[in-house]
């Protein structure tokens, strides 16, 4: 669980990325998630977290989560680029393993483990506008 | 989500014409490139209708509710719903003091209202309020005079600029022209050159009397003269008036029974990616006062979503903005009175 003090670390410290990982069956149902770390140079690149292409036909329609635990005032992750399938072996895959990622910019401890509640996904809504004068 | 910069709100539409980027800018007119200005494109016009909900203040009223009567509902001490127009009481959104709130009809994402509460003191009542469409506004901008443009043409090109104000990404973002009237049928073959289009009788009725239409199997657009219930009279000077089809200018492309008719405006649109991100600059047209189109941008009349020569502006991470061009074309034959007429782009897009 993330707790206060893991979120005030959060703020301020290195610009890294986030692989959030949930297993199928928690994206049904948002659960008990799994934040990947990884140290990262600023911009995010494959390694960083790790997914299946298989899996990512299920995140059609999600644009991010919000995170809590702990009490903590919940975190709303966007997400900023589509899981990718990285080369095999690299260090992030052989971390994590297969699953879903969602790859988010944030302000983290490098090197830390985090074990975060998924407590909402954000749906993508398409939206028709106009404008007419 | 009932956050402001959030889906419907994710995108949101100014003005151009700044000397820096969210520089001061208010004049639609001036919107002729350059910078983003920090004024945004306004909204439908409203009128506020006696003992609103106090203390509630209407900031923004999305295009898309439609003209008509909407209202803002207080369902509870801290909550307030919107019934837009066109559609039913949406969920009631909770709302502090001090908070800017988005809220949207039943079912209906593109129909929103954006408020703030500015008390603590409990909310209660209703807010009634008419919708109206505005004119002299940032697309169909003002008033024309055909001795600046004899023979019709080209009045001038404005940039409007689209940012996501949200934290995440917008995606497939897509700009079109929109129908300001009824969609219709060619009912009989016509051929080139000036021609009478037959459609089906009263389904003419909310055209304008004289203006632009698109036949989108054809990709023509004509300039038509008069309309009478069943008819569309078009010279040959208002065939391809864009010179787009394999027909050319004056000629057109002979058109078929079951054709679809979309009237728009006489607008061309193209799209421009700003010098850099989130804060460029697009192209300066500001010369002659906008009466020329800006070299480095394409202008098309796309008429749907799927049209092929759609806007496809693609994906805007956070901040990040994209510049929409209006070309403004009129007709000798239209009165040079926009408040007459009707003006129109649509556009769609998928936030969070």
């Amino acid at each position: 669980m993330i707790d206060s003090a893991i979120i005030e670390s959060l703020r301020g410290a290195e610009v890294l990325a986030i692989g959030l990982c949930v297993d199928r069956k928690e994206l049904s149902s948002p659960g008990y998630s799994r934040v990947l770390v990884h140290r990262h140079n600023g911009a995010w690149s494959p390694e960083t977290a790790v997914f299946s292409p298989a899996f990512d036909e299920a995140w059609d329609g999600v644009n991010g989560v919000v995170v809590e635990g702990n009490g903590a005032p919940p975190i709303h992750v966007p997400m900023l680029a589509r899981a990718i399938q990285p080369p095999s072996g690299t260090p992030g895959k052989a971390a994590t393993g297969a699953g879903l990622a969602l790859l988010v910019a944030y302000r983290v401890t490098p090197g830390a483990v985090l074990h975060v509640r998924v407590s909402e996904f954000l749906e993508r809504i398409k939206t028709d506008g106009d404008l007419i004068d | 989500m009932a956050d402001e910069n959030t889906q419907a709100d994710a995108l949101r539409w100014f003005l151009t014409g700044a000397s820096s980027d969210g520089g001061a800018q208010t004049d639609p007119l001036a919107a002729l490139g350059k910078y983003r200005s920090s004024t945004e494109v306004a909204g439908l016009d409203y009128v506020v209708g006696s003992s609103p909900v106090p203390n509630l203040v209407v900031n923004y009223v999305g295009h898309h509710n439609g003209p008509g009567a909407a209202t803002i509902t207080a369902t509870g001490a801290d909550a307030v719903a919107w019934t837009s127009p066109q559609s039913a009481q949406g969920t009631p959104v909770t709302i502090a003091n001090g908070e800017t709130k988005v809220l949207y009809a039943d079912g209906a994402p593109g129909e929103y209202v954006r408020v703030t509460r500015n008390s603590a003191v409990a909310l209660a009542g209703l807010t009634t309020l008419t919708l109206l469409h505005r004119f002299n506004a940032a697309v169909g901008q003002r008033d024309w005079n055909l001795n600046e443009v004899p023979g019709g043409g080209l009045v001038r090109a404005v940039c409007l600029c689209a940012k996501n104000v949200s934290t995440g990404e917008v995606r497939d973002v897509k700009v079109w022209l929109a129908a300001i009237g009824t969609v219709v049928e060619v009912e009989s073959a016509y051929g080139t050159g000036a021609v009478s289009i037959g459609v089906q009788s009263g389904t003419l009725h909310d055209w304008d009397d004289a203006g632009f239409v698109k036949n989108t199997v054809t990709g023509e657009v004509m300039m038509y003269t008069t309309r009478g219930v069943d008819t569309l009279e078009v010279p040959a000077a208002g065939r391809d008036v864009y010179d787009e089809t394999g027909g050319g200018a004056g000629v057109g492309v002979a058109g078929s029974p079951s054709d679809e008719l979309v009237p728009i405006s006489g607008h061309r649109i193209g799209k421009e990616a700003p010098s850099s991100q989130p804060t460029g600059s697009f192209a300066d047209n500001t010369a002659d006062d906008g009466k020329q189109l800006p070299g480095a941008v394409s202008f098309k009349t796309p008429t749907a979503a799927d049209d092929a020569d759609v806007l496809e502006v693609g994906d805007l991470a956070a901040g990040e903005i994209a510049g929409i061009w209006l070309a403004k074309f009129v007709s000798p034959d239209q009165e040079p009175v926009e408040s007459h007429y009707r003006y129109g782009i649509a556009y769609e897009f998928e936030a969070a």
